[in-house]
Protein backbone atom coordinates (compact mmCIF):
# COMPACT_ATOMS: atom_id res chain seq x y z
CA UNK A 1 0.00 0.00 0.00
CA UNK A 2 2.63 2.26 -0.09
CA UNK A 3 2.54 2.99 -3.66
CA UNK A 4 -0.67 4.54 -2.95
CA UNK A 5 0.35 6.59 0.02
CA UNK A 6 2.69 8.50 -2.11
CA UNK A 7 -0.50 9.56 -4.34
CA UNK A 8 -2.44 10.67 -1.04
CA UNK A 9 -2.51 14.49 0.37
CA UNK A 10 -0.21 15.41 2.88
CA UNK A 11 -1.38 18.62 4.82
CA UNK A 12 2.01 20.83 4.95
CA UNK A 13 2.99 24.70 4.46
CA UNK A 14 4.54 25.19 1.34
CA UNK A 15 4.57 27.39 -1.54
CA UNK A 16 3.41 24.23 -3.89
CA UNK A 17 0.85 23.63 -1.42
CA UNK A 18 -0.24 26.83 -1.66
CA UNK A 19 -0.52 27.23 -5.60
CA UNK A 20 -4.16 26.68 -6.88
CA UNK A 21 -5.08 23.15 -8.23
CA UNK A 22 -5.51 24.61 -11.72
CA UNK A 23 -1.79 26.21 -11.89
CA UNK A 24 -0.38 23.17 -10.57
CA UNK A 25 -2.47 20.97 -13.66
CA UNK A 26 -0.36 23.37 -16.36
CA UNK A 27 2.77 22.16 -14.61
CA UNK A 28 1.62 18.49 -14.65
CA UNK A 29 0.68 18.66 -18.24
CA UNK A 30 3.97 19.98 -19.08
CA UNK A 31 5.14 17.28 -17.40
CA UNK A 32 2.62 14.68 -18.98
CA UNK A 33 3.17 15.95 -22.21
CA UNK A 34 6.88 15.97 -22.10
CA UNK A 35 7.42 12.54 -20.80
CA UNK A 36 4.94 11.10 -23.58
CA UNK A 37 6.90 13.15 -26.80
CA UNK A 38 10.60 12.93 -25.76
CA UNK A 39 12.50 9.37 -25.27
CA UNK A 40 15.37 10.75 -24.65
CA UNK A 41 16.66 8.67 -21.31
CA UNK A 42 18.53 12.14 -20.82
CA UNK A 43 15.81 14.03 -20.85
CA UNK A 44 13.75 11.96 -18.76
CA UNK A 45 16.20 12.03 -16.25
CA UNK A 46 16.46 15.64 -16.14
CA UNK A 47 12.57 15.78 -15.92
CA UNK A 48 12.90 13.67 -12.90
CA UNK A 49 15.66 15.34 -11.46
CA UNK A 50 13.43 18.77 -12.02
CA UNK A 51 10.70 16.75 -9.76
CA UNK A 52 12.62 15.81 -7.17
CA UNK A 53 13.86 19.34 -6.43
CA UNK A 54 10.01 20.79 -6.86
CA UNK A 55 9.61 17.84 -3.72
CA UNK A 56 11.94 19.27 -2.03
CA UNK A 57 9.97 22.56 -2.33
CA UNK A 58 6.57 21.31 -1.67
CA UNK A 59 8.16 19.92 1.52
CA UNK A 60 7.37 16.25 1.07
CA UNK A 61 10.29 14.83 -0.22
CA UNK A 62 9.88 11.63 1.61
CA UNK A 63 6.25 10.50 0.93
CA UNK A 64 7.74 11.52 -2.55
CA UNK A 65 10.24 9.26 -2.56
CA UNK A 66 8.36 6.15 -1.38
CA UNK A 67 5.86 6.12 -4.26
CA UNK A 68 9.00 6.48 -6.55
CA UNK A 69 10.82 3.76 -5.06
CA UNK A 70 7.46 1.65 -5.35
CA UNK A 71 6.65 2.45 -9.06
CA UNK A 72 10.47 1.69 -9.57
CA UNK A 73 9.09 -2.17 -9.32
CA UNK A 74 6.99 -1.65 -12.13
CA UNK A 75 9.46 0.48 -14.00
CA UNK A 76 11.84 -2.34 -13.55
CA UNK A 77 8.91 -4.85 -14.84
CA UNK A 78 8.32 -2.68 -17.88
CA UNK A 79 11.98 -2.59 -18.36
CA UNK A 80 12.37 -6.27 -18.79
CA UNK A 81 8.99 -6.60 -21.17
CA UNK A 82 10.57 -4.02 -23.20
CA UNK A 83 14.02 -6.44 -23.48
CA UNK A 84 12.11 -9.22 -24.17
CA UNK A 85 9.72 -8.73 -25.94
CA UNK A 86 11.09 -5.84 -28.68
CA UNK A 87 14.85 -7.43 -28.73
CA UNK A 88 15.85 -4.90 -31.54
CA UNK A 89 14.85 -2.00 -29.97
CA UNK A 90 18.01 -2.20 -27.52
CA UNK A 91 18.84 -1.03 -24.22
CA UNK A 92 18.58 2.69 -24.68
CA UNK A 93 15.04 1.99 -25.26
CA UNK A 94 13.93 0.15 -22.75
CA UNK A 95 15.47 2.40 -20.11
CA UNK A 96 13.83 5.28 -21.59
CA UNK A 97 10.39 3.28 -21.28
CA UNK A 98 10.79 2.54 -17.65
CA UNK A 99 11.83 6.52 -17.09
CA UNK A 100 9.15 7.48 -19.17
CA UNK A 101 6.67 5.74 -16.61
CA UNK A 102 8.75 6.85 -13.32
CA UNK A 103 8.78 10.19 -14.51
CA UNK A 104 4.62 10.08 -15.13
CA UNK A 105 4.06 8.07 -11.57
CA UNK A 106 6.62 10.88 -9.88
CA UNK A 107 4.88 13.87 -11.43
CA UNK A 108 1.13 12.72 -10.57
CA UNK A 109 2.05 11.71 -7.32
CA UNK A 110 3.81 15.15 -6.38
CA UNK A 111 0.34 17.29 -7.65
CA UNK A 112 -2.20 14.61 -5.50
CA UNK A 113 1.13 14.97 -2.04
CA UNK A 114 0.13 18.76 -2.48
CA UNK A 115 -3.28 19.22 -3.69
CA UNK A 116 -6.08 18.41 -1.28
CA UNK A 117 -8.70 16.17 -2.98
CA UNK A 118 -11.45 18.72 -1.70
CA UNK A 119 -9.53 21.92 -3.57
CA UNK A 120 -9.55 19.80 -6.56
CA UNK A 121 -12.90 19.19 -6.48
CA UNK A 122 -13.99 22.55 -6.32
CA UNK A 123 -11.81 23.16 -8.84
CA UNK A 124 -13.72 20.70 -11.20
CA UNK A 125 -16.68 21.52 -9.97
CA UNK A 126 -16.32 25.35 -10.55
CA UNK A 127 -15.02 24.45 -14.37
CA UNK A 128 -18.50 22.92 -14.64
CA UNK A 129 -18.49 19.53 -13.99
CA UNK A 130 -21.38 17.79 -12.54
CA UNK A 131 -20.83 17.73 -9.00
CA UNK A 132 -21.43 13.61 -8.75
CA UNK A 133 -18.52 13.16 -10.87
CA UNK A 134 -16.37 15.21 -8.37
CA UNK A 135 -17.36 13.96 -5.32
CA UNK A 136 -16.72 10.25 -6.96
CA UNK A 137 -12.99 11.29 -7.36
CA UNK A 138 -12.91 12.92 -4.04
CA UNK A 139 -14.27 9.99 -2.26
CA UNK A 140 -11.94 7.29 -4.39
CA UNK A 141 -8.85 9.39 -2.93
CA UNK A 142 -10.19 9.90 0.40
CA UNK A 143 -11.22 6.44 0.89
CA UNK A 144 -7.52 5.33 -0.20
CA UNK A 145 -6.16 4.91 3.75
CA UNK A 146 -9.68 3.26 4.72
CA UNK A 147 -9.51 0.17 1.75
CA UNK A 148 -5.68 0.13 3.04
CA UNK A 149 -6.82 -0.24 6.69
CA UNK A 150 -9.70 -2.74 5.61
CA UNK A 151 -7.68 -4.87 3.91
CA UNK A 152 -4.94 -5.17 7.15
CA UNK A 153 -8.00 -6.28 9.09
CA UNK A 154 -8.90 -8.77 6.62
CA UNK A 155 -6.03 -10.47 6.36
CA UNK A 156 -5.17 -10.36 9.54
CA UNK A 157 -8.72 -11.86 10.27
CA UNK A 158 -8.23 -14.87 7.39
CA UNK A 159 -4.55 -15.31 9.33
CA UNK A 160 -5.94 -16.19 12.61
CA UNK A 161 -7.94 -18.51 11.19
CA UNK A 162 -5.01 -20.40 9.82
CA UNK A 163 -5.01 -19.23 6.22
CA UNK A 164 -1.55 -18.93 4.81
CA UNK A 165 -0.46 -15.98 3.33
CA UNK A 166 2.99 -15.84 4.02
CA UNK A 167 4.50 -19.48 3.00
CA UNK A 168 3.68 -22.21 0.35
CA UNK A 169 4.22 -22.06 -3.32
CA UNK A 170 3.20 -18.74 -5.42
CA UNK A 171 -0.10 -20.27 -7.21
CA UNK A 172 -1.27 -21.25 -3.17
CA UNK A 173 -1.06 -18.06 -2.05
CA UNK A 174 -2.47 -16.76 -4.73
CA UNK A 175 -5.56 -18.54 -4.52
CA UNK A 176 -5.48 -17.57 -0.29
CA UNK A 177 -5.13 -14.04 -1.19
CA UNK A 178 -8.29 -14.18 -3.75
CA UNK A 179 -10.28 -15.63 -0.54
CA UNK A 180 -9.68 -11.93 0.96
CA UNK A 181 -11.19 -10.72 -1.72
CA UNK A 182 -14.90 -11.43 -0.85
CA UNK A 183 -15.05 -9.55 2.26
CA UNK A 184 -13.57 -7.09 1.29
CA UNK A 185 -15.37 -6.18 -1.85
CA UNK A 186 -18.64 -6.94 0.16
CA UNK A 187 -17.98 -4.46 3.08
CA UNK A 188 -16.65 -1.70 0.86
CA UNK A 189 -20.14 -2.16 -1.09
CA UNK A 190 -21.81 -1.65 1.78
CA UNK A 191 -19.94 1.15 3.24
CA UNK A 192 -20.93 2.69 -0.08
CA UNK A 193 -24.16 2.00 0.09
CA UNK A 194 -24.40 3.66 4.26
CA UNK A 195 -22.06 6.55 2.73
CA UNK A 196 -24.72 7.55 -0.30
CA UNK A 197 -27.37 7.21 2.23
CA UNK A 198 -25.42 9.49 4.50
CA UNK A 199 -25.34 11.87 1.52
CA UNK A 200 -28.51 11.97 0.31
CA UNK A 201 -30.06 12.69 3.82
CA UNK A 202 -28.14 15.88 3.94
CA UNK A 203 -29.25 16.93 1.14
CA UNK A 204 -26.66 16.03 -1.34
CA UNK A 205 -28.25 16.04 -4.82
CA UNK A 206 -31.11 18.25 -4.30
CA UNK A 207 -32.31 20.66 -6.39
CA UNK A 208 -30.79 23.71 -5.18
CA UNK A 209 -27.52 24.83 -6.60
CA UNK A 210 -25.32 24.14 -4.29
CA UNK A 211 -22.63 27.13 -2.75
CA UNK A 212 -19.20 26.82 -2.38
CA UNK A 213 -18.17 27.31 1.28
CA UNK A 214 -14.41 28.04 0.33
CA UNK A 215 -14.45 29.44 -4.08
CA UNK A 216 -11.43 28.68 -5.39
CA UNK A 217 -9.38 31.85 -6.43
CA UNK A 218 -5.97 32.14 -8.32
CA UNK A 219 -3.12 34.90 -7.00
CA UNK A 220 -0.83 36.68 -8.48
CA UNK A 221 1.97 33.73 -8.23
CA UNK A 222 -0.67 30.98 -10.47
CA UNK A 223 -1.56 33.06 -13.42
CA UNK A 224 2.31 33.57 -13.24
CA UNK A 225 2.76 29.81 -13.49
CA UNK A 226 0.24 29.00 -15.56
CA UNK A 227 1.38 31.54 -18.47
CA UNK A 228 4.82 30.60 -17.85
CA UNK A 229 3.79 26.69 -18.00
CA UNK A 230 1.89 27.47 -21.08
CA UNK A 231 4.73 29.01 -22.77
CA UNK A 232 7.03 26.46 -21.45
CA UNK A 233 5.13 23.52 -23.11
CA UNK A 234 4.23 25.37 -26.00
CA UNK A 235 8.11 25.51 -26.70
CA UNK A 236 8.98 21.92 -25.76
CA UNK A 237 5.77 20.73 -28.19
CA UNK A 238 7.17 23.10 -31.03
CA UNK A 239 11.21 22.26 -30.40
CA UNK A 240 9.56 18.34 -30.98
CA UNK A 241 7.98 19.38 -34.00
CA UNK A 242 10.99 20.85 -35.45
CA UNK A 243 12.48 17.41 -34.39
CA UNK A 244 14.73 18.58 -31.57
CA UNK A 245 16.70 16.73 -29.93
CA UNK A 246 16.90 13.60 -32.15
CA UNK B 1 6.25 -19.41 32.66
CA UNK B 2 5.37 -22.37 34.84
CA UNK B 3 2.59 -25.15 33.12
CA UNK B 4 -0.22 -23.65 34.52
CA UNK B 5 0.62 -20.41 32.37
CA UNK B 6 -0.99 -19.99 29.41
CA UNK B 7 -0.30 -16.72 28.27
CA UNK B 8 2.67 -15.10 29.91
CA UNK B 9 3.56 -10.95 28.37
CA UNK B 10 7.02 -9.46 29.68
CA UNK B 11 8.09 -6.01 29.61
CA UNK B 12 5.88 -5.57 26.14
CA UNK B 13 6.53 -2.38 23.90
CA UNK B 14 4.85 -2.08 20.87
CA UNK B 15 4.16 1.01 18.41
CA UNK B 16 2.91 1.48 14.95
CA UNK B 17 5.53 3.59 13.21
CA UNK B 18 6.83 6.30 15.84
CA UNK B 19 3.38 6.06 18.29
CA UNK B 20 3.93 4.13 21.22
CA UNK B 21 1.16 2.10 21.79
CA UNK B 22 2.01 -0.40 24.56
CA UNK B 23 4.37 0.42 27.16
CA UNK B 24 5.94 -2.04 29.54
CA UNK B 25 3.03 -4.21 29.85
CA UNK B 26 3.42 -7.35 31.89
CA UNK B 27 0.46 -10.07 32.24
CA UNK B 28 0.00 -13.71 33.03
CA UNK B 29 -3.31 -15.59 32.44
CA UNK B 30 -3.70 -18.76 33.86
CA UNK B 31 -5.28 -21.87 31.90
CA UNK B 32 -9.24 -22.14 31.90
CA UNK B 33 -8.79 -18.33 33.12
CA UNK B 34 -11.16 -15.62 31.75
CA UNK B 35 -9.41 -12.92 31.77
CA UNK B 36 -11.25 -9.65 30.79
CA UNK B 37 -9.25 -6.25 29.03
CA UNK B 38 -11.50 -3.16 30.10
CA UNK B 39 -10.25 0.55 28.75
CA UNK B 40 -11.43 3.47 26.98
CA UNK B 41 -10.98 3.86 23.09
CA UNK B 42 -7.31 4.02 21.72
CA UNK B 43 -5.97 2.50 25.21
CA UNK B 44 -3.66 -0.26 23.66
CA UNK B 45 -6.99 -3.33 24.23
CA UNK B 46 -7.09 -4.88 20.12
CA UNK B 47 -3.24 -4.14 20.06
CA UNK B 48 -2.45 -6.11 23.18
CA UNK B 49 -4.83 -9.28 22.39
CA UNK B 50 -3.71 -9.03 18.63
CA UNK B 51 0.13 -10.14 20.20
CA UNK B 52 -1.56 -13.46 21.30
CA UNK B 53 -1.68 -14.88 18.10
CA UNK B 54 1.36 -13.54 16.66
CA UNK B 55 -0.56 -11.39 14.26
CA UNK B 56 1.80 -8.48 15.87
CA UNK B 57 5.35 -8.98 16.96
CA UNK B 58 6.66 -7.27 20.01
CA UNK B 59 9.05 -4.68 19.49
CA UNK B 60 10.51 -5.04 22.87
CA UNK B 61 9.79 -7.69 25.49
CA UNK B 62 7.96 -11.39 24.75
CA UNK B 63 5.01 -12.72 24.52
CA UNK B 64 4.89 -16.50 25.27
CA UNK B 65 2.13 -18.76 24.43
CA UNK B 66 1.66 -22.25 25.68
CA UNK B 67 5.30 -21.99 25.67
CA UNK B 68 5.48 -20.68 21.96
CA UNK B 69 7.46 -17.15 21.56
CA UNK B 70 5.26 -15.68 19.39
CA UNK B 71 8.04 -13.44 18.04
CA UNK B 72 9.84 -16.90 16.41
CA UNK B 73 6.80 -18.79 15.85
CA UNK B 74 4.24 -18.52 12.36
CA UNK B 75 1.35 -16.74 12.86
CA UNK B 76 -0.51 -20.04 11.28
CA UNK B 77 0.65 -22.19 13.96
CA UNK B 78 -0.14 -20.18 16.77
CA UNK B 79 -3.47 -19.66 15.41
CA UNK B 80 -3.99 -23.23 15.83
CA UNK B 81 -3.49 -22.98 19.65
CA UNK B 82 -5.45 -19.45 20.03
CA UNK B 83 -8.50 -18.72 17.93
CA UNK B 84 -9.28 -14.82 17.51
CA UNK B 85 -12.88 -13.46 17.07
CA UNK B 86 -12.76 -10.28 15.39
CA UNK B 87 -15.09 -7.36 16.74
CA UNK B 88 -16.45 -7.25 13.27
CA UNK B 89 -17.66 -10.11 11.46
CA UNK B 90 -17.78 -8.88 8.47
CA UNK B 91 -14.25 -8.45 8.00
CA UNK B 92 -13.92 -12.13 7.60
CA UNK B 93 -17.03 -14.00 6.43
CA UNK B 94 -16.26 -15.02 2.52
CA UNK B 95 -17.70 -18.65 1.98
CA UNK B 96 -21.14 -19.65 0.00
CA UNK B 97 -22.39 -21.23 2.54
CA UNK B 98 -22.72 -20.51 6.25
CA UNK B 99 -21.23 -24.58 6.96
CA UNK B 100 -18.33 -23.74 4.72
CA UNK B 101 -17.42 -20.45 6.42
CA UNK B 102 -17.28 -22.59 8.93
CA UNK B 103 -14.68 -26.11 7.98
CA UNK B 104 -12.69 -23.21 6.39
CA UNK B 105 -10.23 -22.63 9.24
CA UNK B 106 -10.46 -26.91 9.90
CA UNK B 107 -9.74 -26.89 6.12
CA UNK B 108 -6.53 -24.85 6.89
CA UNK B 109 -5.78 -26.75 10.28
CA UNK B 110 -5.63 -29.79 8.26
CA UNK B 111 -8.66 -31.49 9.89
CA UNK B 112 -9.67 -35.06 8.10
CA UNK B 113 -13.04 -34.63 6.11
CA UNK B 114 -15.09 -36.59 8.33
CA UNK B 115 -14.07 -34.89 11.77
CA UNK B 116 -14.45 -31.43 9.32
CA UNK B 117 -18.18 -32.62 9.16
CA UNK B 118 -18.59 -33.66 12.76
CA UNK B 119 -16.88 -30.48 13.88
CA UNK B 120 -19.22 -28.39 11.66
CA UNK B 121 -22.35 -30.31 12.72
CA UNK B 122 -21.48 -29.72 16.12
CA UNK B 123 -21.07 -25.75 15.40
CA UNK B 124 -23.86 -25.40 13.57
CA UNK B 125 -26.18 -26.78 16.19
CA UNK B 126 -24.21 -25.02 19.56
CA UNK B 127 -24.33 -22.12 17.51
CA UNK B 128 -28.31 -22.11 16.60
CA UNK B 129 -27.37 -21.69 12.94
CA UNK B 130 -27.92 -25.25 11.85
CA UNK B 131 -31.35 -24.13 9.67
CA UNK B 132 -28.62 -21.64 8.09
CA UNK B 133 -26.19 -24.17 6.99
CA UNK B 134 -26.83 -23.98 3.25
CA UNK B 135 -27.46 -20.47 3.33
CA UNK B 136 -25.16 -17.43 2.10
CA UNK B 137 -23.14 -15.75 5.35
CA UNK B 138 -24.00 -12.26 3.96
CA UNK B 139 -27.95 -13.28 4.23
CA UNK B 140 -27.70 -13.86 8.15
CA UNK B 141 -28.64 -10.60 10.65
CA UNK B 142 -25.66 -8.77 12.31
CA UNK B 143 -26.36 -11.13 15.30
CA UNK B 144 -26.36 -14.10 13.54
CA UNK B 145 -23.17 -13.15 11.71
CA UNK B 146 -21.54 -12.92 14.89
CA UNK B 147 -22.31 -15.64 16.15
CA UNK B 148 -21.37 -17.58 12.79
CA UNK B 149 -17.80 -15.75 13.24
CA UNK B 150 -17.53 -17.20 16.69
CA UNK B 151 -18.50 -20.80 15.83
CA UNK B 152 -15.79 -20.81 12.52
CA UNK B 153 -12.66 -20.11 15.48
CA UNK B 154 -14.70 -22.58 18.06
CA UNK B 155 -15.24 -24.83 15.58
CA UNK B 156 -11.36 -25.80 15.26
CA UNK B 157 -11.14 -26.12 19.35
CA UNK B 158 -8.64 -24.30 20.27
CA UNK B 159 -7.00 -23.69 23.45
CA UNK B 160 -7.27 -20.47 23.84
CA UNK B 161 -10.19 -18.10 22.82
CA UNK B 162 -9.52 -14.42 22.29
CA UNK B 163 -12.73 -12.22 21.75
CA UNK B 164 -12.66 -8.78 20.55
CA UNK B 165 -16.27 -6.79 21.78
CA UNK B 166 -18.36 -9.94 21.68
CA UNK B 167 -21.13 -7.87 22.65
CA UNK B 168 -21.12 -5.10 20.09
CA UNK B 169 -23.90 -4.90 18.59
CA UNK B 170 -25.98 -7.43 20.19
CA UNK B 171 -29.65 -7.31 21.96
CA UNK B 172 -30.29 -8.72 25.93
CA UNK B 173 -31.04 -12.20 24.35
CA UNK B 174 -27.74 -12.78 22.34
CA UNK B 175 -26.09 -10.88 24.93
CA UNK B 176 -27.70 -13.64 27.27
CA UNK B 177 -26.11 -16.42 24.56
CA UNK B 178 -22.80 -15.70 24.65
CA UNK B 179 -22.72 -15.44 28.47
CA UNK B 180 -24.61 -19.22 28.30
CA UNK B 181 -21.62 -19.63 25.29
CA UNK B 182 -18.63 -18.53 27.86
CA UNK B 183 -20.07 -20.51 30.40
CA UNK B 184 -19.47 -23.72 28.04
CA UNK B 185 -16.00 -22.61 27.30
CA UNK B 186 -15.47 -22.73 30.75
CA UNK B 187 -16.96 -25.77 31.10
CA UNK B 188 -14.36 -27.27 28.31
CA UNK B 189 -11.28 -25.77 30.54
CA UNK B 190 -10.89 -23.29 27.58
CA UNK B 191 -8.81 -20.01 28.52
CA UNK B 192 -10.64 -16.80 27.66
CA UNK B 193 -9.41 -13.65 27.40
CA UNK B 194 -12.21 -10.90 26.14
CA UNK B 195 -11.84 -7.13 25.26
CA UNK B 196 -14.87 -5.31 25.77
CA UNK B 197 -16.36 -1.95 26.98
CA UNK B 198 -19.58 -3.63 28.48
CA UNK B 199 -19.05 -3.30 32.25
CA UNK B 200 -22.22 -5.13 33.40
CA UNK B 201 -21.01 -8.30 30.51
CA UNK B 202 -17.51 -8.31 32.11
CA UNK B 203 -18.29 -8.66 35.88
CA UNK B 204 -21.23 -11.49 34.82
CA UNK B 205 -18.33 -14.04 33.64
CA UNK B 206 -15.07 -12.51 34.41
CA UNK B 207 -12.52 -14.54 36.74
CA UNK B 208 -10.64 -11.52 36.19
CA UNK B 209 -10.44 -7.70 35.36
CA UNK B 210 -7.34 -5.68 33.81
CA UNK B 211 -8.03 -2.31 32.84
CA UNK B 212 -5.93 -0.51 30.38
CA UNK B 213 -5.32 3.50 29.79
CA UNK B 214 -2.55 5.18 27.52
CA UNK B 215 -1.17 1.85 26.48
CA UNK B 216 -0.19 0.41 30.13
CA UNK B 217 -2.21 -1.55 32.49
CA UNK B 218 -3.49 0.77 35.30
CA UNK B 219 -4.60 -1.98 37.38
CA UNK B 220 -6.05 -5.72 37.76
CA UNK B 221 -8.08 -7.59 40.25
CA UNK B 222 -11.30 -9.54 40.53
CA UNK B 223 -14.76 -7.97 39.69
CA UNK B 224 -14.94 -6.60 43.17
CA UNK B 225 -11.57 -5.47 43.38
CA UNK B 226 -11.76 -3.90 40.08
CA UNK B 227 -15.96 -2.33 40.49
CA UNK B 228 -15.09 -0.76 43.80
CA UNK B 229 -12.84 1.60 42.88
CA UNK B 230 -15.14 4.24 41.22
CA UNK B 231 -12.32 6.39 40.88
CA UNK B 232 -10.19 3.72 38.76
CA UNK B 233 -13.37 3.04 36.39
CA UNK B 234 -13.65 7.24 35.96
CA UNK B 235 -10.29 7.47 34.95
CA UNK B 236 -10.58 4.10 32.19
CA UNK B 237 -13.86 6.27 31.23
CA UNK B 238 -15.77 2.77 32.21
CA UNK B 239 -19.40 3.29 33.95
CA UNK B 240 -20.29 1.00 36.76
CA UNK B 241 -23.50 -0.76 36.35
CA UNK B 242 -26.21 1.30 38.35
CA UNK B 243 -26.38 -1.12 40.91
CA UNK B 244 -23.08 -1.26 41.70
CA UNK B 245 -23.04 2.40 41.70
CA UNK B 246 -26.07 2.33 44.21
CA UNK B 247 -24.39 0.29 46.36
CA UNK B 248 -21.74 2.15 46.61
CA UNK B 249 -23.37 5.21 47.98
CA UNK B 250 -24.95 2.76 50.75
CA UNK B 251 -21.58 1.76 51.42
CA UNK B 252 -20.12 5.22 52.36
CA UNK B 253 -23.59 5.51 54.07
CA UNK B 254 -22.64 2.77 56.19
CA UNK B 255 -25.73 1.48 55.30
CA UNK B 256 -24.21 -1.92 53.94
CA UNK B 257 -20.35 -3.63 55.09
CA UNK B 258 -17.87 -2.67 52.89
CA UNK B 259 -16.68 -5.60 51.82
CA UNK B 260 -20.17 -6.71 50.16
CA UNK B 261 -19.83 -7.94 46.96
CA UNK B 262 -23.17 -6.30 44.77
CA UNK B 263 -23.22 -7.31 41.19
CA UNK B 264 -26.84 -7.95 40.31
CA UNK B 265 -30.41 -6.46 41.74
CA UNK B 266 -30.70 -9.38 43.66
CA UNK B 267 -27.31 -9.16 45.87
CA UNK B 268 -28.22 -5.74 46.42
CA UNK B 269 -31.99 -6.51 47.18
CA UNK B 270 -30.97 -9.09 49.51
CA UNK B 271 -28.13 -6.91 51.36
CA UNK B 272 -30.52 -4.28 52.14
CA UNK B 273 -33.32 -7.10 53.33
CA UNK B 274 -30.23 -8.09 55.69
CA UNK B 275 -29.73 -4.36 57.20
CA UNK B 276 -33.05 -3.74 57.78
CA UNK B 277 -33.64 -7.16 59.48
CA UNK B 278 -30.95 -6.34 61.71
Amino acid sequence: MSVLEGFLYKPKESPLHRLDPRSKAIILLFYTVTSLIYLDPLILCVLLLSIFLLSIVGKCVKEWGKSVKATATFALVIFILNILTSPGQGYVYAIAMSLRFLSLAAAFSLYFLTTPPEALALTLEAAGLPRDFTLMLTLSLRFVPTLARDLQIVTDAFRSRGLKLDSGSYMERLYNFAKLLTPLIVFEIRRSLMIAEALESRGFGGAAKPTLYKPPRMSFADYIIMIGGLAALGAIVFLRFLGFPQ
Amino acid sequence: MSVDDAIVVEGLYFSYSEKLVLKNINLRIKKGEIVTIMGENGAGKTTLIKHFNGLLKPKKGKVIVLGMDTSQTPVSQLARHVGLVFQNPDYQLFAETVEEEIAMALRNFGFPEERIKARVDWALKVFELDRYRKRSPYSLSIGERKRLSVASVISYDPPIVVLDEPTAGQDFVQKEKIVELLFLLKQLKKTIVMVTHDVEFAIKRSDRIVLMANGEIIAQGTPFQIMSSIELLKKTRLKPPQVVETAYILKNRNVLPAETSIFTPKDLVEAVARYVCS
